[in-house]
């Protein structure tokens, strides 16, 4: 696989689920073995929730990457909400400010090998996050 | 045995829900079986939907057994640290009976 990325919109249940079968298909052709391409799946759904549920809508995009010997895939979630005034605190189990269990992002940093998160207040946030093969 | 074998998503669930509790009310069901074979991924917020249906069909009387979990499911919710201990599980139907059967003789 080459280092293009493939780019999904998020803004609706119905471009949440053709996302995830697509990401399913990339996870599966980047030779995962199926636990991790569940757990990629997993932290992508998790990601794709939280732009719904915080932004209205936003992307992922999704592409192959290296570092040394390792390769993998990386998820880029990006939204132009309101975004996270305590990225610490977001990152906390059980915090939420929007009224679910709060244990998205957490939850999808548990499933990844790699997780950052940036967000500024008024512009919108964006999380990172690789699973290497 | 109620099973669901399309993603999850929030109108799923709280159909879902509403099936389950209906039938519920309408006969006595000692045993729910949820056969989520079909699903390779449940995130968070699936699974504490599910929980919560669960837990209300506990309140009406009803055991309920989630069969058939992929193992990348498993995965993920082991890693998520959460609760899933609490949750009564086995392989497939089968299994689900002969558990059941032990426990109840």
């Amino acid at each position: 696989m080459d280092n293009l990325t493939t780019q999904f919109t998020i803004k609706d249940e119905g471009s949440f689920q053709v996302a995830l079968m697509s990401i399913k298909k990339i996870a599966t052709e980047f030779d995962y073995n199926d636990t991790q391409v569940a757990q990629f799946l997993t932290a992508a759904s998790e990601l794709a929730r939280n732009i719904i549920k915080y932004a209205g809508q936003g992307c992922i995009q999704i592409r192959a990457v290296n570092k040394g010997s390792q390769q993998g895939l990386e998820i880029v979630a990006i939204d132009h909400g309101p975004g996270i005034e305590d990225t610490s605190l977001a990152m906390q189990e059980n915090f939420s400010s929007g009224g679910s269990l709060g244990q998205g992002l957490p939850g999808a940093k548990r499933l990844m090998d790699e997780f950052s998160l940036a967000s500024t207040v008024g512009q919108g946030t964006q999380v990172r996050a690789t699973l290497w093969r | 045995m109620s099973t669901i074998q399309t993603p999850l998503s929030p109108s799923v669930l709280t159909r879902f829900k509403y099936d389950i509790l209906q039938r519920l009310e309408q006969e006595k069901i000692s045993y729910i079986f949820f056969d989520f074979s079909g699903l390779t991924v449940m995130d968070i917020y699936e699974f504490k939907e599910i929980e919560n249906i669960i837990q209300m069909a506990k309140i009406m009387g009803s055991c309920s057994v989630i069969v058939g979990l992929h193992p990348g499911v498993v995965a993920s919710l082991v890693l998520y640290d959460i609760d899933y201990l609490s949750l009564n599980t086995a392989l497939d139907v089968d299994d689900a009976f002969t558990r059941l059967n032990i426990e109840t003789s």
